[in-house]
């Protein structure tokens, strides 16, 4: 009946979407953002299913993967790169270490939804900066919301809280490799 | 009332009208905004536009199936939605309705379509669930209608319908479930033919609805929903004249440019009966809800 054009119509617009991504930053460009003349090592890193507990337990966010993304930094650090969900999509960002494991940087990578990329605003990644596992890491506390991006916020926030948390668990007690530029950045 | 002369025309222009917003949606360029989507038919979530935002929805809502004969009635609404403050968001509706009813016991045979009033709403978040926890808001939604949605039949209808919107997320908000309860009250008079206008008559209706939607894939959201709807003459809770129950799936896409929210709801149960365990006499069969929303 009438719904039939509108039912094409909107067949039509699902068949025909595609994704959009403001990309802002390569995994390289972040890298020598946040550690600017040092090189990065791969280091291959999967979490044992008890790793995994402990990092739920303690950072209170899930874990979608054992499997860790983090690079060695020479002279001392750790690079990690990691997904959280935005509204729709993943959004994809890098958290830079310090040797004492103290969060050196967040930069944001790939962001994929409508709105909310205020995110990648210096000033509110700059809240991360200095922030430990003792840190509360908490929306409206120690880390500012900003109105109409709430969601990517949180999910943010406790994707660092999870890092540190990965860290701490994880690499803390590892002895840095001599780094070496890695082909496989 | 519309002559049929120009009633073909009325729904091409509707149905035209529909297709050149979709186009419009496709062709846009993607702007940094932010949405109040609905990832559900029926019901609301509990967040608001931020200050200065503003979206437009079209939303259809297509009801068809009595006990005997044919019925089919179309509501197009199109909404103008903005951000007052971070917290407070106000719309505007205009509506228009169709009707093609034949045969249908007690209900005049009609076959039309017809501006159909305005209303406008407010609504007022309280709490936002993308923080964790609960998301609670208030809604008001005061408006005019020309038309009785069930018989077609020409009315002055005058209404005014709070809502409280509860809203959880859960799996890292994955899972989105909202409920509504609400109330509509009604003062409605008979225009009839000529002068014979019929006396005011109030009614109460209440509506509880709630449901569920789960992402399954990026930037999709499939899930169910449920919609309880019941009538009370004269706005007495004592005198309740009918009620019905709709329960069905639904699917939502967004992107960063808009976003669409399919529901199809089926009358499961209802009261007085009138065809097996279903009240047909005074509800649809089958409500099929098409919202589209644009980011602008």
């Amino acid at each position: 009946m009438r719904l039939a054009p509108v039912f094409t119509a909107t067949t039509a617009l699902v068949a025909s979407t595609s994704g959009y991504a403001t990309e802002y930053l390569s995994v390289e460009q972040a890298q020598q953002a946040m550690f600017p003349g040092a090189s990065l090592a791969v280091t291959p890193l999967k979490l044992t299913p008890e790793q995994v507990k402990v990092v739920v337990k303690k950072s209170g966010v899930g874990l979608r993967s054992p499997v860790v993304r983090v690079w060695a930094v020479s002279g001392g650090g750790w690079f990690f790169v990691d997904d959280v969900l935005g509204k729709h999509e993943f959004i994809t960002y890098a958290v830079g270490l310090d040797a004492t494991g103290t969060v050196r940087g967040v930069e944001i990578l790939t962001y994929r939804e409508a709105y909310g990329g205020q995110i990648n605003t210096p000033k509110w990644r700059a809240q991360f900066t200095g922030k430990t596992t003792a840190s509360p890491l908490l929306l409206d506390q120690d880390i500012a919301n900003i109105t109409g991006a709430t969601l990517s916020c949180r999910h943010v926030m406790e994707g660092v809280k999870r890092v540190l948390s990965i860290y701490e668990i994880a690499l803390a007690a590892t002895n840095l490799p001599d780094a070496a530029p890695s082909a496989a950045r | 009332m519309l002559k049929n002369a120009s009633l073909n025309s009325l729904r091409a222009r509707l149905s035209a009208g529909t297709v050149l917003l979709l186009a419009w949606a496709v062709g846009s360029a993607p702007m940094a905004l932010r949405a109040d989507e609905n990832t559900l038919g029926f019901t609301y979530g509990a967040e608001t536009l931020p200050k200065g935002a503003s979206e437009v929805y079209q939303i259809v809502t297509s009801r068809t199936g009595k006990a005997d004969g044919h019925y089919s009635a179309l509501d197009l609404q199109t909404e103008i939605e903005h951000g007052f403050t971070d917290k407070l968001q106000g719309s505007l509706y205009l509506n228009a309705i169709s009707h093609d009813i034949s045969g249908v016991p007690g209900t005049s045979d009609r076959d039309q379509s017809a501006f159909n009033g305005v209303q406008v709403s407010v609504k007022y978040n309280l709490r936002s669930a993308d923080r964790g926890g609960w998301g609670v808001a208030v809604y008001l939604e005061p408006g005019y209608k020309r038309y009785s949605g069930r018989s077609g039949k020409r009315e002055d209808i005058y209404f005014l319908e709070p809502k409280l919107i509860l809203q959880r997320n859960f799996l890292d908000d994955t899972v989105i479930w909202s409920t509504n309860l609400g109330a509509e009250f009604e003062r409605e008079q008979d225009l009839g033919r000529g002068s014979s206008h019929g006396d005011w008559e109030s009614e109460l209706e209440l509506e509880a609805s709630s449901g569920v939607s789960y992402r399954f894939a990026p930037g999709w959201f499939a899930g169910v929903e449920g919609l309880y709807k019941s009538a009370y003459a004269h706005m007495q809770l004592d005198e309740m004249s009918e009620n019905a129950f709709f329960f069905g799936p639904n699917v939502h896409y967004a992107n960063a440019r808009w976003w669409a929210t399919l529901a199809v709801l089926p009358q499961i149960t209802g009261w007085p009966e009138n065809k097996d365990t279903r009240n047909l006499h005074n509800y649809e069969a089958l409500m099929i809800r098409l919202k589209l929303g644009l980011h602008f």
